[in-house]
């Protein structure tokens, strides 16, 4: 069935709600077997958690070059129509004859938009850089790294302000919309799949480990972004306190994962992660001392090559006990991290200049809105075969990488085509 | 390296014997989550009384799960624990180091009780009524000694009651003074092989702060230091206080009244007082208050095991014996007097006396093999560790 619109109805065979690296690769390939998809994301771009990591393990290249041959294979695609500021309001019907209803935010700028940045150049409205997990302030009116379409998008909260005009009057190309509502769209499909992805556990929650405590208490998801060249700080990795160097690390392996009072489950990726990141951080500083704190290093298949290059580092040091305090230097921001050392026997109070909490995946299905049939399991993670019909991709299905995300969201095509096939 | 083509070699000494029956003893005393441990050491760090050197409860975690008795039996580490059960609501496996530490010292009562079947019968609920009538006989022998075959003056619905009457001081003291010189000695048996068993599967030994060591546990008891120490099971501390200085109190009244009402009397000093003793006799108010703290002290303890909350820890068969009984020594040593003092129903007041005295001698004399021992083996572990450095904490203050 081709992709058709009246109105505000699209008729397709397959949604995809989600637009990473799992929903772009689900909804690619079921277009490249001739089949009609509607790729939804509730960000102004494409590529997800993908698009804001570094690098990916254990091959240490940059993610945008993948995603970029996705967005190649999207542009040649007439199949494949993509709604990027798009939520599901509503899902109703079954397997073969869904009916969908999604909500389009305004982006107040249209499609003569060039890119050119001049509107960006002369704003003077800031708003916290959800992209760097805010960790700097990016502008009202801005364009992400990986935006689709490739053009700039406006904040709903910031357009109504007087300044906001000069971003405007900055444009050649009447490209501001400044009248745009949200709308909403119905869609019919025959088959859901569903790659709403992850979102870091809330390190909040850890209240021995200081995160939101003390400055160099940070994430796991945020040394990606330290460590990228579109990072808040270019690239540098430097402590957030003081924007110093760094000399010395930990890693808090497990920081709220295998964890009955936070994740019960192992995420799977956060070892290999750490790992990554020791790279990133011998890179930039090879006298820095890296230390790893873990109950067990996770690093199946072909990563354990991965986990024994990184441990053959002599400054890389590994430490089997679970970081379970965290304080501050009486002194300094240094950071002073607490384990007992269970192959010594010991308790060590090591000080470093930077602590990252390994925090695991919470998949974003365990509170999207959906049918009551969608079963979840006791985690949050979709059921495979729930009686909803839908088709769960990546994350939503089960903890795992990049690489893995990727083959399941092909194997959830093959899923929708059986859908399809019975329908 | 130990392995080698088709046989293993392992050098004696670094062969383990797990003792598969203890692993069941603790699971079955409490530790039942035992095996959950994944040894990621969460425990040791978040305990506010974990020592510097001997962190625990990870290790003892592990012990257990292995099996090694003697090592586990002799580890001052275990009584350092206060069961605070900041470990248990941080593991991240729910295994409770806090009930699985609990369980240890259970099975230190038994193993280590002079004669040991009173080890195993304190802990078996088939043994309770066996237990109570032991007491319950002996005073029933002294109330018909006493009174003959005059008893009707029990079974009256009012007049005077004179509980010296049905039973006589002179007598319940000896078996007081004489129950205590025994459980002393049964005690002291146990604690013997308990402070041995510290000194050889350790290589430190305690140094000649034996008296200083001594003086600051007495210091740290007295204060509850240990207690306030504690997050999770923090306000226990106030109950188990209350409980602490009630029970000592009670105790404390008994020796008086022994020496003014009986000693004196005897020696026919001007000290002498005629009993019953009553109000605003400073011994009886010392008693009243005594007695007020242990209710109150152990009804705090009692709700917050009932509630089950979570840093209070799983509550076993031990748990609750030692804490009704000591409870209800309070309450019918106030009901006692009330009904004496105020209240002079003879039928009632005797009725609980009697059941009052049993508690109070059940209490007494199974105090080495119940839960009650934990102030001698406690006392003498914190000696320990104190005069061998073995506690050096980790933490100045908890933050």
């Amino acid at each position: 069935m081709d992709i058709s619109a009246s109105g505000d109805r699209i008729t397709t065979d397959i949604l995809v709600v989600g637009g990473g690296i799992a929903g772009m690769t689900a909804a690619i390939e079921a277009s490249e077997v001739g089949k009609s998809a509607v790729l939804v994301e509730k960000e102004p771009y494409l590529g997800g958690r993908v698009a804001r990591m570094n690098q990916y393990f254990p091959k240490l290249c940059p993610p945008i070059c993948g995603l970029e041959i996705n967005y190649k294979r999207l542009r040649c695609n007439d199949q494949v129509k993509v709604l990027t500021l798009t939520t599901v309001e509503s899902i109703s019907g079954k397997p073969g004859n869904y009916e969908v209803k999604l909500l389009v935010q305004p982006r107040y700028i249209n499609d003569n938009c060039t890119a050119c940045g001049e509107c960006e150049k002369v704003c003077t409205l800031e708003a916290p850089n959800d992209f760097n997990l805010g960790m700097n302030q990016r502008k009202a009116v801005y364009k992400p790294e990986m935006a689709f379409p490739p053009i700039y998008t406006a904040d709903a909260t910031h357009v109504k302000n007087a300044a906001f005009k000069a971003c405007v009057d900055a444009c050649k190309y009447d490209a501001f919309d400044l009248d745009q509502e949200p709308c909403t769209i119905t869609v019919n499909a025959r088959a859901i799949i569903w790659a709403t992805g992850w979102s870091p556990y809330d390190a909040l929650k850890l209240d021995n480990l200081g995160f939101g405590k003390y400055k160099n208490v940070i994430t796991n998801v945020m040394m990606e972004r330290l460590a990228a060249a579109d990072g808040p700080s270019a690239g540098k990795i430097l402590r957030p306190s003081d924007q110093a160097a760094i000399m010395k690390i930990g890693f808090v392996q497990c920081a709220g994962s295998r964890d009955e009072n936070h994740l019960p489950y192992c995420s799977g990726v956060c070892c290999s992660a750490s790992l990554k990141q020791t790279q990133y951080v011998r890179e930039q500083y090879p006298d820095a001392e890296i230390h790893i704190f873990y109950i067990d290093i996770r690093t199946p298949g072909r990563l354990e090559d991965f986990y024994t290059k990184v441990d053959a580092d002599e400054k890389i040091f590994f430490h089997r006990g679970k970081v379970a305090e965290i304080r501050e230097a009486p002194d300094s921001n240094n950071v002073i991290l607490v384990a007992e050392n269970t192959l010594t026997g010991a308790i060590s109070e090591m000080e470093m200049d930077l602590a990252v909490l390994a925090t695991g995946m919470v998949p974003n299905v365990s509170t999207d809105k959906l049918p009551q049939d969608a079963k979840r399991d006791d985690w949050g993670f979709l059921l495979a075969n729930n009686p909803s019909g839908i088709i769960g991709a990546g994350v939503a299905n089960r903890p795992i990488d990049v690489a893995n995300a990727v083959q399941d969201a092909t194997g959830s095509v093959l899923r929708a085509l059986q859908t399809l096939q019975r329908s | 390296m130990y392995l080698t083509k088709g046989r293993a070699q392992v050098p004696e000494n670094l062969l383990l014997k797990p003792d598969i029956d203890f692993i069941r003893q603790v699971k079955s005393s409490g530790g039942e989550t035992l095996k959950k441990c994944y040894q990621c050491a969460t425990c040791s760090v978040v305990c506010n009384l974990s020592s510097k050197d001997h962190p625990f409860p990870r290790k003892q975690m592990m012990l257990a799960q292995w099996g090694m008795k003697d090592q586990l039996l002799a580890d001052p580490s275990l009584w350092l624990c206060h069961q605070c059960n900041d470990c248990t609501t941080r593991c991240p496996r729910d295994a409770r180091p806090g009930d699985a530490l609990a369980a240890l010292r259970a099975i230190s009562f038994k193993e280590y009780a002079f004669p040991k079947f009173m080890g195993g019968a304190l802990s078996n609920p088939g043994s309770l009524a066996l237990l109570f009538l032991v007491p319950a006989l002996v005073l029933l022998g002294i109330l018909f000694k006493g009174s003959g075959s005059d008893l009707g003056y029990l079974f009256q619905m009012s007049g005077e009651v004179d509980y010296a009457r049905a039973f006589p001081h002179g007598i319940l003291e000896m078996l007081f003074i004489g129950g205590n010189i025994l459980i002393f000695a049964f005690a002291a048996v146990g604690l013997l092989r308990f402070w041995n068993h510290l000194k050889s599967n350790h290589s430190k030994s305690p140094g000649s702060g034996f008296i200083s060591a001594l003086i600051s546990t007495g210091m740290e008891i007295a204060f509850h230091k240990k207690f306030s120490s504690c997050e999770a099971n923090k306000s226990r501390q106030w109950g188990h206080l209350l409980l602490f200085y009630g029970t000592a109190g009670s105790a404390i009244t008994a020796g008086l009244a022994l020496f003014f009402t009986i000693i004196m009397v005897k020696l026919g000093s001007p000290l002498a007082m005629a009993p019953p003793l009553d109000l605003p006799n400073p011994i009886k108010l010392l008693g009243v208050v005594s007695g007020l703290g242990m209710f109150i002290g152990g009804w705090i303890l009692i709700s917050r095991r009932r509630r089950q909350l979570d840093g209070v820890g799983k509550s076993n068969y031990i748990d609750w014996l030692f804490l009704i009984v000591i409870f209800s020594v309070g309450l019918t040593g106030m009901f006692s007097y009330t009904i004496r003092a105020f209240l002079p129903v003879p039928v009632i007041g005797y009725l609980i006396y009697y059941v009052h005295l049993i508690l109070v001698f059940f209490l007494l004399w199974y105090a080495p093999y119940s839960k009650f021992a934990h102030m001698f083996y406690r006392t003498l572990a914190l000696v320990y560790a104190k005069s061998t450095g073995w506690d050096k904490p980790r933490k100045t203050s908890p933050n």
